[in-house]
């Protein structure tokens, strides 16, 4: 209790550094931040030639540019390194037809089937590189007890295709120690079914899907063929036009090879304002604001003006104005974040591999997204004293908040799990802070346009954050 | 009278401020140019064709550099100039040709039988009448009114001297009234060569076949071209039959149909951006002074981008340092618009439309312009200007880039009178009429080529010659200008 009075008092007397100078240096830097200018920016990064900045797209790509090149201009330092761009990898799961085979060798010779024509998967989550050898059992129906009573480990489960869902007899399978699994239509019959039901699923498999952390579980090989594959693979394992009989079909092997394609480079942009004190220049004031949105849907522009080109172009008014400030005591990292849409991959990826100078730290983050809508004096924070994490960042907004127009800072403890500052209380475990102006009927629609926004509100936001920083220069933080 | 006394108490060099000057020049910093450049000459932003949507991202990058300064908006859409453009080409499979022997019809096949390059849509019929090498002594005493003459093209090359004098023929042709000229490989020539000529025949064939860009309504003028086109060898061969080479003069007796036809003109919209720098002075802020810079480029051609970043990403980007170099300084006496044009790599067609109907208020007019493009190679000290003494247009703009150049490192303006047409400054002579100047500092290896990237630009070149320009305007704020 006693340093919670202490903050405050700080807060209420000299702006931590002390010193006359710094209340006009502030006062200096406040004023740099224009609404008009915010306005400016927007209206190019959430334009609709942007295309809403999805993630992986060539327009956030630019509009990454478009922060770097103010950055370089303002004389930030790269904050990743020598680089404004801290990159992660996107791992895109595809499937390349010309390089993936299902090999089948038998007395009849051998087979090649080719993705997407001969051969599918069941699911999205099939898709996979494997490189995966081994003969082949004939399981009949595939129901639960021919796939358990046969013996195959290290072998491939061959069986006929029925009403029992292919991922429940993978299953089956893969608990009898099998390699996979393949799943043929009934050879007599006309029904072709698995091209038809696998489509959706070869299409994203040949277009690529994009995660950002693949391969964090072994994939167990489920693969539907189409009728043709079907008949030609029993002729080549010798057991003529029906269907094979229980048991081990000798001498065949299954070599299944298919390529997964790597990874793409995902940037966050970074830039770094160096502290000015010897020693608490090591210690790092992250400001962070998410870049991307949703692109393009069903042919329309979704320009996240508000979500999150505010807060982006916020952080870039905050970087003019501590030029404008000059070096605080502590240093502070400005980290526009992509992948937030998508399930907050930017920050996940850089809070697991900080881009800070050697010997730095982080010691909290202050995540801005969607700061220009709705009332003006509207404005909310999380954490709150109703959740444990609350701490001394939200008591120092909630103390200078009055001083920008917002009377009082309302709760959004329900977004405590939902934005990029999640990632950092969860991996770097500093505190965190998430300013937010709350949802609107434009919410992740296509008329969250920038003409609908507030640039007063995001002017003063920014403010309020630039006095936030100016007020973690004490000597000792309690956060 | 009084105040114009006053006037030059002040402004000791015909109404130079120079305490501005200074705040302006000083704010101009290549650090700012190369973030700029590296911006602009991304690849990201895909060569900046026109039109292309990289190219429209380059133009709200200015609009927002604009806006943030305080330009006042300049187009006839905030600061966005935008204009039409038509793109079209030949209708190939509408474009077709007969033979017409003893009443016999026989169809010929674009690119495989006969070519063409260009021209208007016709279509024409009339007997072939043979005329050698089309030389003036064949033609002397032919009657071609109404007939086709067909010449041999023996003599090759494909250097200057052999285009012209092609020029020629289609001329002399064109003017003893024939409908137009038919050219062939001479069958005499080694079969190697004939392949080699029908080849680039065919290959020529897909290049009529590209749309072009063309302001509206001016992909065909009539009457302006005289009519061409060029057959395959085999079928020289064929008309001239078992006789061999014919005498000049002698009819062939066939006649030949041609029809050309263009596709259906796509309408575009395109955009150049325009912002104004408002004068202080009552009466002449009415006199505009004009910058101009293309801003577009060549795009993606073969997965490669054309970057661009000297041509025209230096003067893209020295035109905003200009910007914020005017804010520096505060309103001269005189206005000042930016442009920035898009189409000049397609045939300089943003000032050409800027130039025909200026996007400015009725009561302001403009009084020159100052056109910069590719300012950011070859040595620090090199830089071209074109007026030169050397060309009837030479005026005050050069003289007082002349005088004002060694200030900036620039010892001495060399010439490019030789580019006296080629870039957007062209359109502001021809149709403004008023006194224009072209900075540039010349072509080098990577000019359209890939490799015109950001890494390469020497962006303090680009900061002297943008402050030679914040001087050359500072310089044009007299009472009155003798230029």
């Amino acid at each position: 209790m006693s340093s919670f009075l202490l903050a405050l008092l700080f807060l209420a007397r000299a702006p931590a550094t002390a010193g006359p100078g710094d209340e006009l240096r502030l006062a200096r830097a406040l004023e740099t931040i224009e609404a008009h200018e915010i306005r400016a920016d927007l209206f190019f990064f959430a334009s609709d030639d942007m295309r809403g900045r999805d993630t992986p797209s060539n327009e956030q790509r630019v509009a990454a540019r478009f922060l770097r090149a103010r950055l370089e201009r303002l004389g930030l330092e790269p904050g990743a390194g020598t680089s404004f761009f801290h990159e992660y990898p996107l791992q895109q799961r595809r499937i390349d037809p010309a390089r993936s085979r299902l090999s089948v060798a038998g007395p009849g010779g051998e087979l090649a089937l080719v993705f997407g024509r001969d051969y599918f998967f069941p699911t999205s989550s099939d898709i996979a590189a494997l490189d995966v050898e081994g003969a082949a059992v004939w399981c009949g129906k595939g129901e639960r007890e021919d796939l358990e009573k046969a013996e195959l480990g290290g072998r491939w489960a061959l069986c006929q295709a029925s009403e029992l869902p292919v991922r429940r007899r993978g299953r089956y399978a893969e608990g009898a120690g099998a390699l996979g699994l393949i799943v043929l239509p009934d050879p007599a019959g006309s029904a072709d079914p698995a091209s038809a039901e696998c489509e959706r699923t070869t299409a994203y498999a040949l277009a690529g899907l994009s995660e950002w952390q693949a391969g964090s579980s072994a994939v167990f090989p489920q693969v539907c063929l189409s009728l043709d594959a079907a008949r030609r693979l029993l002729a080549v394992v010798g057991v003529g036009a029906g269907l094979p009989r229980p048991g081990e079909l000798r001498g065949t092997v299954i070599h299944d090879v298919r390529a997964g394609s790597g990874a793409i480079a995902l940037e966050n942009v970074c830039a770094l304002w160096p502290g000015s004190d010897q020693v608490l220049a090591s210690e790092v004031l992250i400001v962070s604001a998410h870049y991307d949105h949703d692109g393009v849907r069903g042919g329309r522009v979704y320009p996240g003006a508000d979500d999150n080109g505010s807060g982006s172009m916020g952080l870039l008014a905050l970087a003019e104005a501590l030029v404008a400030y000059g070096p605080m005591r502590r240093s502070v990292l400005l980290a526009w974040v992509s992948g937030e849409e998508k399930g907050l991959w930017g920050s996940a990826a850089w809070t697991k591999a900080p881009t800070l100078p050697a010997g730095h730290r982080a010691v909290c983050d202050l995540n801005l997204d969607m700061i220009g809508r709705n009332a003006p004096e509207k404005l909310l924070i999380t954490p709150t004293k109703a959740l444990k994490e609350y701490n001394g960042l939200t008591r120092l907004a909630e103390a200078l908040a009055p001083r920008e127009g917002f009377p009082a800072l309302g709760s959004c403890d329900e977004y405590w799990e939902r934005s990029d500052h999640m990632n950092f209380a969860q991996n770097l475990g500093i505190p965190v802070a998430f300013l937010f102006s709350d949802v609107h009927e434009d919410y992740h629609r296509p008329s969250d346009t920038p003409d609908k926004i507030d640039y007063d509100k995001i002017r003063r936001v920014t403010r309020l954050v630039l006095r936030m920083l100016d007020g973690l220069q004490s000597d000792r933080l309690e956060l | 009278m009084p105040s114009l006394l006053f006037a030059f108490s002040f402004l000791p060099l015909g109404g130079s401020d120079v305490s501005a000057v200074e705040r302006a020049l000083a704010s101009v910093r290549s650090e700012n140019i190369c973030a700029d450049v590296r911006f602009i000459a991304a690849d990201e932003l895909e060569g900046r064709d026109t039109p292309s949507a990289g190219l429209r991202l380059a133009a709200r990058y200015i609009r927002a550099r604009l806006e943030r300064l305080g330009f006042q908006p300049a187009g006839d859409d905030g600061f966005f100039d935008r204009y039409p453009l038509e793109r079209s080409g030949f209708d190939l499979p509408a474009c077709k040709a007969w033979l017409v022997r003893d009443g016999k019809s026989r169809e010929l096949v674009f690119g495989q039988d006969y070519a063409f390059f260009g021209g208007d849509e016709h279509e024409l019929e009339g007997p072939v009448v043979f005329v050698g090498s089309a030389r003036a002594e064949d033609l002397q005493g032919l009657e071609l009114r109404g007939k086709w003459a067909l010449a041999l093209d023996s003599g090759g090359g494909r250097d200057r001297q052999a285009w012209e004098e092609r020029f020629q023929r289609i001329e002399r042709v064109r003017s003893a009234g024939a409908l137009g000229i038919v050219t062939a490989p001479d069958p005499s020539l080694p079969a190697a060569e004939l392949g080699e000529r029908d080849e680039r025949l065919a290959r020529s064939a897909d290049w009529t076949g590209r749309p072009s860009l063309h302001a509206p309504g001016t992909a065909t003028e009539a009457g302006t071209q005289a009519v061409s086109l060029a057959l395959k060898s085999a079928l020289v061969k064929e008309l001239f039959g078992a006789r061999g080479t014919p005498a000049v003069g002698a009819d062939l007796g066939v006649r030949l149909k041609e029809r050309r036809q263009r596709s259906t003109p796509e309408g575009l919209e395109l955009e150049n951006v325009a912002g104004l720098w408002p004068g202080s002075d009552a009466a002449l802020t009415k006199e505009v002074l004009i910058l101009s810079a293309h801003y577009d480029h060549e795009g993606v051609r073969g997965g490669e981008v054309y970057n661009g970043a000297d041509d025209n990403g230096s003067g893209t980007t020295g035109l905003l340092a200009v910007a914020e170099a005017l804010a520096s300084y505060g309103p001269m006496r005189r206005s000042v618009l930016l442009l920035w044009v898009s189409g000049e790599e397609k045939g300089l067609l943003g000032s050409e439309a800027w130039t025909r109907a200026p996007t400015l208020a009725p009561d302001l007019r403009p009084v020159c312009d100052i056109n910069i493009d590719m300012i950011g190679r070859n040595a620090p000290e090199k830089l071209l200007i074109t007026p030169t003494k050397a060309l009837e247009e030479y005026n005050g703009l050069t003289r007082l880039a002349e005088a004002l150049a060694p200030l900036e490192g620039f010892p001495v303006l060399g010439s490019c009178d030789e580019y006296w047409q080629r870039s957007d400054h062209a359109n502001f002579a021809e149709n403004l009429k008023i006194p224009v100047a072209f900075l540039f500092s010349d072509v080098h290896e990577d000019y359209h080529q890939p490799t015109d990237d950001a890494d390469k630009i020497d962006c303090d070149k680009i900061r002297r010659v943008v402050r030679l320009v914040v001087r050359i305007l500072d310089g044009l704020q007299a009472d009155t200008l003798a230029l």
